[in-house]
């Protein structure tokens, strides 16, 4: 006869065969079931599962209701204990087999889910039908109702852990939804659920690319957190993203009211402007809201002594963003790019204090190239001259690819190979980068972000390089650390050093050029369209961002003084609302809807370029011009209009036209704009003209010429080079 | 007495009691040697290999100096015959066991190495193998090999080759084998060793080592039209033209009946346009050529002619429409001679037939008309860039569509991309013309679209045998006059109008074009006329065919319109034997006065798209006659670059025709090669005029059916349905 405590020293050894043998005899001499219970154990043990349930089956079988319920907790309760003491043993495996079994005795017993959940993450065993068939959520819901909330606080850690592992593991599931639903429900005001579930839905919408999943989560927390600014500041990107507008404009007003700090109140201001000038629709109101938000910025850019978070800082780089699409005034506009560039050093300077560079003992330069943008993107489209067709001898390229780690894109792996030496980083990888670029010892750093990506500006002004400049991402950024602007005569007006921080320098022609586009086959035509073939079509295609009632106006003009004349619009941010607002407008102006034809987007920009061969004119838009979408235009030999302006963003097109050859279609006024609209919609040889020009143009026009841009860009090069050098040895 | 008795259960194969007793008998110090080879063999036998070594090793310690060699042999030869007994048991492992031994204990023997080749292969070991290689083809190289071995070696060779071995590798072992075999033996060889040594040139591109192979095979079988095709195959990818026209010569020299005639004459003729060589000989091939298919076609070729031979002269008339447009000429050669070879290779009476009640049953039920399209160019090739957009547009309410891609390589990327995912059935099937066309017939096609013609022999096999009721010739070449095809597909005006009395085929005229596209693909630009030496503003004629389709009249004719515009120069682009199309460029503008510094060689792009893109250097395409560009026109017309091109009668004359002509443009059309001339000065003296056509190029594209390619499809759809309605009338 074995005691209890000899078979509990057994176990303890791990003697499973023993102790079957001996509970066996011990059951058959005093048919106590307790040993019926530890036979079983043991059965599982030894990995004889269906022994083991027979032996239990066989006991629960004949045994009435009651003793059903007794001895059920009674399993439960020796599983429990060995299987805690399983884990002690670091048999993991064991321990998560008795914590399954256990389940089917105490289908309520949450924290007994709760470690068979953990021990299968551990094991690399969790699968989503064992997820499912733990029913956490219901098990959890059902044991919020029966007991006190102070009781649940023992499961806080652990639901909270499972919470995140859930929502990594099957961040799309319904069931990973309904658990975050009831631990947001349980734990009201318990702020670390909250953000493990914003942290999940950051993933589901920028990695997995699922902005109705995100949105899903998103709503959940915004229930209990409708003061939560982070929270709707994603919550408005979302919804921007998926074309819902008015929510979104709705939601930046409420955080705008609800923004308390300086900070706030400009971040909040901004995201304002931002979702109505995306919408296409709320010029005005955008206008309005503009005027507040400088007043926030200048107060905050004037409060010298702010200690922001680096969060802030980050985000406060591309608060002049907004400004060249509001109005063309660049004085202004630089005013505050450049207050807020060197703001923003000042307080990046407390974090990343800058650190003294070593000189590059070879007698080629380095040229670094800083982008987040070498890809299948505008910048990765206009960048690939300058690697094309450097100069081996006197330059070596070293390129520092940004929030790149995810991406797989042809373009950038083509941009990688052309390098001397590449790096890739990710997100949150500023110091990595700067270190690296020091380590590289680059003579010259390109930035081809400016200020439409944070960590690159982080990086500028850490200044990892003895010369830094800015070249064709954006305009300029205004940080101090910065030297160059580059520019050209034509894109930025004579008199524009005198608000430009940095130093412009001018190449001689055009400050981009490329050998030309790769183009699809397209996949519109005049007939697909049900237009006449001699119809003449005007054509626009941006984002949202850059129209405005005052254009759209003037567009529309043009498209009513020409007989057999339609407009065909394209672009993201094309929604509803938008379309609803330019028939609006045309409507006003008594144009017939039939005029106006909205296309959706291309697949590809390839198949975008082959498809603008079935418009005969583009209509560009002010104060933000089109860069690449006119490069394409004029690639595709397509006559352009353009107002020009001060602003380096209302001259792109002035340049490039001017480097292509072409002077017809560049309008000083709005009514120049107008008139050449007109003009050309209705003179088809001037039109037979510009494009024949275009075409001969290819063979020789600065714009298509990369060869010799690039060694303009080279010779730049050199001369910035030479200049350090006179004055560091001044 | 025991050793008696240990050799009978050897012999048995009651190895473990034949071991038992040499046991004994090695313990009694017996002093027969044999023992010890026989025990150890036992022993290996049994899984007692430490045992064996052991034994052995016992053994060769006793054998004196003289007679190492001797026993060695004897070794080698008892351990030869187990082997040789476990291989024809397909206990694979134990001989290869007992091979290993051979190997490292007997004297050098290729038969055993190249045994242990074929065992390895066989067991799946064959991570060492490529130190047995080099050990096989230095053995097979320094040995000798008598009579008997041959026959044994060949017939080894052959179960080697059925287990794929490294094609490479293989290929040096095969060179170094045929060098020592007799005649009689390399024909043995031969059929078999072919298709690996296809496989070493063109699938591992290792040319050279096809060529050795081949030559030497060639040269213990001359006149062996198998192996001379595919040397004549090689010599090509390696610009070797001078070498396949020796061989060629000596095949012609040796042909004795007119169908290796007919051939040798073919593949003359046909090596001398790919090359751009013997200028002056010209005339006097086409000549002979044209004797020999009036010798094959007044006598029926015999029955005991070779099949493979006879199909291999499906095509020999069609090279003449590269020297002379003469089509009621050439279009009755290849009548004639597509009869003789059908009937003779595939008579009526195996082809598949096709039954009334299949109509019945389809018109009842109402079901779509099954198309097939089959073709071995489903890559980036002409025929794949331009076939894509019918089949991309067909209307999946009323046809199901399949594909038969004839291919042996494993690259699908440009099927994947423009076909597979617009045909109900894509398949890649191989290149045994039964089994495709077993494929097509079960798989009930109503109307199979040829789009290879005759540049193929396993589609024209394909089709021979009829495997749908309906065939229909497109796009890939001019009519095949197989007696199986129904239909060529053609246009108001690339065939003249007298051409219905030239064809067997069912000319089927579409109302506008026979082809139309929605574009092409275009790249970015990778030259400048700066790179070339080429000022600004000279005036530059580009002309881009492969050098098959040049002659000395258009040449000359290129070479005159330089010569009368003044700051024009002539870029030349396009596959052949460079040094000869250079030359010939050259030598003619010499004799002309133009210097030849205005003409410019241009290397192939790494791409298509980059090719297109780089077209717009040009001011005037130059086309080729008398057989025009097809794919390369349409290019130069969607970049909107004028061509100068002139057009015949025959079909492959009238391409440029055709096509400018849809597209509203009738200037740059000559009818002689004066005309030619006159619109090439006048498109390089009149910049007005090249815009004007120019412009008119890019306003076709919004109206001119050639670009539209879904209303080309849907009379083309018109069509196939109005030939199923005829076929079931006439059912």
């Amino acid at each position: 006869m074995t005691s209890l405590e000899e078979l509990d020293s057994l176990f303890a050894q791990g003697e499973y065969a023993q102790i079957a043998e001996f509970c066996q005899e011990n059951f058959e001499e005093t048919g106590k079931v307790t040993f019926v219970w530890l036979l079983g154990i043991a059965q599982l043990l030894e990995g004889n599962e269906e022994t083991a349930q027979l032996a239990w089956m066989s006991q629960l079988y004949e045994a009435s209701d009651e003793q059903v319920e007794q001895w059920s907790l009674d399993i439960f309760r020796l599983l429990n204990k060995e299987a805690i003491r399983q884990e002690e043993q670091d048999s993991l495996e064991h321990a998560w087999l008795l914590r399954c079994h256990a389940q089917q005795f105490n289908e309520s017993d949450l924290q007994n889910k709760l470690e068979a959940f953990r021990l299968s993450h551990q094991l690399n065993l969790l699968t989503a039908d064992f997820y499912q068939s733990l029913e956490l959520s219901k098990t959890l819901s059902e044991l919020s109702e029966s007991i006190e909330i102070n009781v649940l606080e023992d499961y806080r850690e652990t639901l909270i852990e499972t919470l995140k592992i859930s929502l990594q593991q099957f961040p799309l599931l319904d069931l990973t939804y309904e658990l975050s639903e009831i631990c947001a429900r349980i734990f009201t005001s318990d702020s670390l659920f909250l953000d493990t579930i914003l942290d999940a839905s950051l993933t589901i919408y920028y990695a997995h690319r699922l902005p109705l999943r995100a949105l899903r989560l998103l709503d959940l927390c915004y229930s209990y957190r409708p003061d939560h600014l982070d929270l709707l500041r994603l919550i408005i990107t979302v919804k921007i993203s998926i074309g819902d507008f008015d929510a979104a404009i709705s939601l930046a007003k409420s955080s705008c009211e609800l923004s308390k700090t300086l900070v706030e109140n400009v971040v909040c201001s901004y995201i304002l402007i931002k979702t109505y000038i995306q919408s296409g629709s709320a010029w005005d109101a955008a206008q309005e809201e503009a005027k507040n938000y400088k007043q926030f910025l200048s107060k905050l850019l004037n409060n010298s002594d702010s200690a922001l978070r680096k969060a802030s800082v980050s985000w406060l780089f591309s608060g002049g963003f907004v400004l060249p699409y509001l109005e063309d005034s660049p004085e202004s506009n630089r005013d505050y790019i450049n207050a807020i560039g060197s703001f923003c050093k000042r307080e990046m300077d407390h974090f990343n204090p800058p650190q003294s560079i070593e000189i590059n003992p070879s007698n080629r330069l380095r040229i670094g190239y800083l982008s987040s943008c070498l890809r299948r993107h505008s910048v990765g489209w206009l960048a690939r001259s300058l690697f094309n067709n450097r100069d081996h001898e006197k330059f070596e390229i070293f390129t520092y690819f940004v929030n790149a780690l995810e991406r797989s894109d042809p373009i950038q792996d083509w941009y990688e190979q052309s390098s001397d030496t590449a790096h890739r980083f990710g997100l949150d990888s500023a110091n990595q980068i700067s270190n690296q670029i020091m380590q590289d010892k680059i003579d010259i750093l390109i930035d081809l972000d400016s200020i439409t990506f944070d960590i690159s500006c982080e990086v500028l002004c850490s200044r990892p390089a003895p010369i830094q400049a800015t070249w064709l991402g954006w305009d300029a950024s205004g940080i101090p650390s910065i030297d160059y602007y580059i520019a050209d005569p034509y894109v930025l007006p004579e008199d524009a050093d005198s608000y430009y921080s940095e130093k412009i320098f001018r190449l001689p022609s055009t400050y981009v050029a490329i050998d030309g586009f790769e183009v699809a086959p397209p996949t519109l035509s005049r007939k697909s369209l049900g237009l006449e073939k001699d119809s003449i079509l005007y054509f626009s295609a941006q984002n949202g961002m850059k129209r405005n009632p005052e254009m759209l106006k003037l567009q529309l003009e043009i498209i009513k003084a020409v007989p057999n004349s339609y407009f065909l619009i394209k672009g993201l941010g094309a929604t509803e609302m938008l379309k609803q607002y330019i028939t609006d407008i045309a409507k006003d102006m008594d144009i017939a809807r039939e005029k106006i034809i909205f296309l959706g987007i291309d697949s590809s920009s390839e198949i975008h370029r082959g498809n603008l061969s079935v418009s005969d004119i583009v209509l560009d838009t002010y104060p933000y011009n089109g860069a690449t979408t006119t490069m394409e235009a004029l690639w595709m030999e397509r006559p352009i209009v353009t107002k020009v302006g001060q602003q380096f963003s209302a001259r792109n097109s002035y340049t490039m036209l001017k480097n292509a050859g072409v002077k017809e279609g560049i309008a000083w006024s709005n009514e120049e704009y107008v008139d050449w609209g007109i003009r050309l919609g209705l003179d088809k040889e001037l039109r037979d003209d510009i494009a024949w020009k275009l075409k001969q143009s290819k063979r020789s026009a600065p714009l298509w010429n990369a060869r010799q841009f690039t060694q303009d860009m080279e010779s730049a090069y050199l001369a910035m080079w030479q200049s350090h050098s006179n004055s560091k040895s001044l | 007495m025991n050793q008696e008795l240990a050799k009978t259960a050897f012999d048995e194969g009651r190895y473990l009691d034949s071991l038992a007793i040499y046991r004994q008998l090695i313990e009694a110090e017996d002093q027969c040697l044999t023992n010890y080879w026989y025990a150890g063999t036992a022993a290996l036998l049994t899984s007692n290999e430490d045992e064996a070594q052991t034994i052995w090793i016992l053994g060769m310690s006793q054998v004196p100096e003289e007679e190492t060699e001797a026993q060695s042999q004897v070794f080698a030869t008892i351990l030869s015959r187990a082997a040789n007994q476990h291989e024809e048991r397909e206990d694979f492992l134990r001989a290869w066991s007992l091979r290993q031994y051979i190997r490292e204990f007997g004297p050098v023997n290729p038969y055993n190495l190249l045994a242990l080749l074929r065992l390895s292969l066989e067991l799946d070991l064959t991570e060492s193998n490529d130190e047995l290689y080099l050990k096989i083809e230095r053995t097979l190289q320094q040995e000798n090999i008598t009579e008997d071995d041959a026959p044994r070696l060949v017939q080894l060779f052959s179960a080697v080759l059925k287990l794929q071995p490294d094609a490479t590798d293989f290929g040096r072992i095969i060179c170094a084998l045929t060098s020592r075999l007799s005649r009689q033996q390399h024909g043995l060889l031969a059929d078999e060793l072919m298709p690996i040594i296809i496989k070493v040139g063109h699938f591992h591109f290792n040319y050279p080592l096809a060529i050795a192979v081949s030559e030497q095979l060639y040269d213990a079988l001359p006149g062996n039209h198998k192996i001379l095709i595919n040397l004549v195959s090689f010599y090509k990818h390696e610009n070797l033209f001078e070498k396949a026209i020796v061989r060629v010569e000596n095949f012609c020299q040796l042909a004795s009946t007119e169908e290796a005639s007919l051939l040798g004459s073919y593949l003359r003729l046909r090596l001398s346009k790919e090359s751009c060589l013997e200028w002056d000989k010209l005339d006097e091939l086409v000549s002979a050529h044209k004797n020999n298919l009036d010798g094959f076609l007044k006598k029926n070729p015999s029955k005991s002619a070779d099949n493979d031979l006879i199909w291999l002269l499906l095509n020999s008339p069609s090279i003449l429409q590269y020297t002379s447009d003469n089509p009621r000429l050439i279009r009755r050669y290849q009548r004639e001679l597509s009869q003789s070879c059908c009937d003779k290779v595939f008579p009526e009476s195996t082809r598949f037939q096709h039954q009334k009640a299949r109509v019945e049953k389809k018109r009842r039920s109402n079901s779509k008309i099954k198309i097939g399209y089959l073709s071995h160019c489903f890559n980036n090739h002409s025929v794949g860039w331009l076939s894509r957009w019918l089949i991309q547009n067909h209307d999946r309410e009323r046809f199901e569509t399949y594909a038969y891609f004839i291919t042996q390589s494993d690259n699908l990327t440009f099927a994947n991309r423009f076909f597979v995912p617009y045909v109900s059935c894509f398949y890649a099937v191989g290149v045994n013309s039964r089994e495709i066309a077993q494929k097509i017939y079960e798989d009930e096609i109503d109307i199979l679209i040829d789009l290879d013609s005759l540049t193929l022999d396993v589609s024209s096999a394909v089709l021979s045998l009829k495997p749908a009721p309906i065939q229909v010739t497109w796009l890939g070449f001019d009519a095949s006059e197989l007696p199986t095809i129904d239909y060529f597909i053609a246009d108001p005006n690339v065939l003249p109008e007298e051409a219905e009395a030239w064809y067997k085929e069912k000319i089927w005229r579409l109302s506008d074009v026979y082809l139309a596209v929605d574009g092409f693909e275009v790249g970015v630009p990778s030259i400048k006329r700066q790179k070339l030496g080429i000022p600004e503003d000279s005036v530059v004629y580009l002309t881009m065919q492969n050098a098959i389709k040049l002659n000395t009249d258009v040449v000359q004719a290129q070479i005159d319109i330089l010569r009368q515009v003044p700051n024009s120069y002539l870029l030349v682009k396009g596959l052949g034997h460079r040094g000869a199309v250079r030359s010939l460029f050259e030598t003619i503008a010499r004799k002309s006065n133009v210097s030849p510094e205005r003409l410019r060689f241009l290397d192939r792009d790494n791409s298509e798209l980059t090719h297109r893109a780089n077209l717009s250097i040009a001011d005037v395409i130059l086309d080729t006659y008398p057989y025009n560009g097809a794919t390369t026109n349409l290019e130069a017309m969607w970049m909107e670059i004028p061509i100068v091109t002139q057009m015949g009668r025959q079909f492959s004359s009238r391409n440029g025709y055709t096509f400018l002509r849809n597209a509203g443009i009738h200037e740059g059309v000559a009818t002689s090669f004066a005309e030619y001339v006159d619109w090439g000065v006048s498109f390089g003296t009149d910049g007005g005029l090249r815009r004007k056509i120019s412009q008119r190029l890019k306003y076709s594209k919004h109206s001119a059916p050639l670009w539209n390619s879904l209303a080309f499809t849907k009379e083309m759809e018109n069509a196939f349905l109005k030939m199923w309605e005829i076929y079931c009338d006439k059912k």
